[in-house]
């Protein structure tokens, strides 16, 4: 282990990772006497194989790229967010809101959907974060309570008021065309380049600005943070508001990009998102590639349906490959110069 | 309402409450040993699962709900492989064990969904205490596996205080390395701790499918792992207070489930926002706790999701 140099190590245990998920994978194909080759062969064709299916791949990295990086700001301050899927179902409603319900002239529309998406899926962050700090509330449990409650609001509102009149399936309306988000090409919409200056964006603030200094504080110990006068309330706040807007921008893209309807979103790309920011270290443009990832994976899950495959196999390989990434790259990084070993805070 | 039925609604509560606290109490004996296993959810999906499938693999309910004790106790030993030895982050491995179960449990699980288990756990009453007036149809008219929580509440508060191995467990949560000083293995304590806690997890999932619903469906635990999590959290590490807590959140359901017969005020609630009680319930609680502990020290072991490294003693 020591040998191989450390630019080399955590690529490598990723792509070694992935390759003994997608073994673990294909002995659960053998167990149930499935065709390994033609899975596989599926699944490419189906994702990358074409253009088209790459595009298919690249609408599905577009809310995984926002979940991922709401994740990624707020565990960089080890604040641990896992309400990515609330903030983000609340970002769908928030859209749905303001497209179903008023008129407005073209570009005002879209901005209007787009704020109240993010503004959704903030309060909706704001809720954990406010409990954290003033009350002492475990994040993990409130931020994932309100997943639930999240969802079923949705679903009170698509099963009920908002339902299409005379629509047998639970979806409001088709939002109007003003509500809808600018598409590139024949599936993507504006997301995917939103996700790459975001990211970008990121980088940077985090790498050179003094806020993103103050979050890295804030992630390392809470005590230090308090000596370099740095308010942890105050961070704390900011990154659950971030966290909470981004992930709301998964949300606005599924029912306002993709779908151009409010329902109940798949769920899940929340806890991806989490996931996902987890492989990249938390590092804003790494996010973005995992995500695509990821994409590729979840197309890859729909093309086994045509190809009359189980496609819930994808679930499986995607826990695989999470659970050997987890291994190796923890492996990976405890080989590494011990540098930043911060013991975890626990507040 | 009369008596009748608020007492009959309180015992179907107990028996909703069960899950809850066989998956909660092994929880907290994971947390006591310093380990934060989110992944019970995962576990209980595949406990569900295996109960359904063994049980009518083999014919026997008995062979069912053990085979799903030790489909947990598998996955515990993966969550334990994960924390404890590779050291990997107790918060990210909990999610990866969450979206494991849930794949592999749907992936399986896939042939048997809506299929009815002939074969149920029926409720067996205690003879003498289940006459006592409304106490006993409430708590002593259950079935096997609910006396069995009753129990392990005992039993796992007898472990914990006044033996031992008990002790050295809480000492791992609390300070690894003193029990390490004194000669216990830290790792050994937090493998078994990890592995009874999926056990329980397992055994929890199982009581849903084969003694509760009598059937399998995709995703049936329905937030009930992570009602657990917050359970222990509610009860301050302590096994005796997830009693209340347990049956509260029992009432809770069965609430939910008899809204719409009860009437009155509950049918003006939509079901999906009388869903939403527990949660919300569970939020609240967690924030009265809060106040209470941020005066008090609260309960959390002082270890908790801090992987243990030898070398650093």
């Amino acid at each position: 282990m020591m040998a191989i140099p450390i630019w080399l190590r955590m690529p490598g245990a990723f792509v070694l990772s992935v390759l003994l998920g997608l073994a673990a994978s294909s002995l659960v194909l053998v167990a149930v006497h499935a065709p390994v080759l033609e899975t596989f062969r599926a699944i490419y064709d189906g994702a990358v194989g074409s253009w088209s299916a790459l595009e298919s791949s690249l609408v599905f990295a577009e809310p995984i790229a926002f979940t991922g990086l709401a994740a990624a700001i707020a565990f960089r301050a080890r604040v641990w967010n896992i309400g990515g899927e609330g903030q983000m179902v609340m970002g769908a409603f928030g859209a749905g809101l303001v497209a179903l319900n008023t008129s407005l002239p073209p570009p005002l529309m879209l901005l209007a959907v787009a704020g109240c998406g993010i503004a959704c899926g903030a309060i909706w962050a704001f809720i954990p974060a406010a409990l954290k700090v003033w009350l002492g509330v475990n994040e993990v449990l409130s931020s994932l309570m309100l997943n639930y409650v999240a969802i079923l609001w949705v679903q009170s509102l698509v099963y009920g008021p908002w339902r299409e009149p005379g629509g047998g399936w639970p979806y409001s309306a088709f939002f109007p065309d003003e509500a809808r988000l600018p598409s590139i090409g024949s599936e993507l919409d504006i997301c995917i380049i939103a996700a790459t200056l975001v990211a970008l964006a990121l980088s940077v603030l985090l790498r050179f600005s003094r806020w993103g200094f103050e979050i890295t504080v804030v992630g390392h110990s809470h005590e230090a943070a308090r000596y370099a006068a740095i308010s942890v309330t105050r961070v704390t706040i900011a990154v659950m508001l971030l966290s909470g807007a981004l992930a709301g921008i998964a949300g606005i893209q599924q029912v306002s990009g993709t779908a151009g309807r409010l329902y109940v979103l798949t769920p899940g790309y929340g806890y991806l998102g989490i996931l996902v920011s987890w492989l990249a270290g938390h590092d804003p443009v790494l996010v973005l590639v995992m995500s695509v990832f990821y994409g590729i994976l979840i197309q890859g899950g729909s093309a086994l349906q045509i190809a009359q495959i189980d496609p819930s196999l994808v679930r499986i390989m995607q826990a695989a490959i999470i659970l050997f990434a987890l291994a190796g790259l923890t492996l990976a990084r405890r080989f590494r110069p011990r540098a930043r070993l911060a013991k975890v805070d626990r507040a | 309402m009369n008596m009748t039925v608020l007492i009959s609604m309180l015992a179907t509560s107990v028996a909703a409450a069960s899950p809850l606290l066989l998956a909660a109490l092994g929880e907290l004996v994971v947390e006591r040993s310093g380990v934060l296993n989110l992944g019970i959810e995962g576990i209980m999906l595949v406990g569900a699962l295996t109960a359904v499938a063994a049980t009518l693999g083999s014919g026997s309910v008995v062979i069912g709900i053990l085979c799903a004790i030790v489909a947990g106790m598998l996955l515990g030993l993966l969550f334990a492989l994960l924390t404890v030895t590779i050291r990997a982050d107790h918060v990210v491995a909990g999610l990866a064990m969450v979206l494991f179960g849930d794949g592999l449990s749907s992936f399986a699980g896939h042939g048997l969904v809506a299929i009815d288990v002939p074969q149920s756990v029926h409720a067996l009453p205690i003879p003498l205490v289940s006459d006592i007036p409304a106490l006993g149809p409430i708590f002593f008219n259950q079935n096997v596996l609910v006396y069995l929580s009753y129990i392990m509440v005992a039993v796992v508060w007898y472990f914990l205080y006044r033996t031992r191995p008990g002790l050295a467990l809480r000492a791992a949560g609390e300070k690894p390395s003193a029990v390490d000083v004194v000669g216990w293995n830290v790792f050994r304590i937090r493998y078994l701790a990890v592995m009874f806690g999926a056990g329980m997890a397992g055994l929890a999932g199982a009581f849903l499918s084969v003694a509760y619903l009598s059937s399998w469906a995709e995703g049936m635990i329905a937030g009930r792992g992570w009602v657990a999590l917050a359970l222990v959290i509610f009860a301050g590490w302590h096994p005796i207070k997830l009693l209340g807590g347990a049956y509260l959140f029992g009432f809770a359901y069965i609430l939910i489930a008899e809204s719409q017969v009860l009437g009155g005020v509950f049918y003006l609630i939509s079901t999906y926002v009388m869903q939403m009680f527990p949660y919300l319930m569970a939020i609240i609680v967690l924030a009265v706790m809060g106040r209470r502990a941020m005066k008090r020290r609260a309960g959390a072991p002082e270890a908790l999701a801090l992987p243990y490294v030898r070398e650093e003693r």
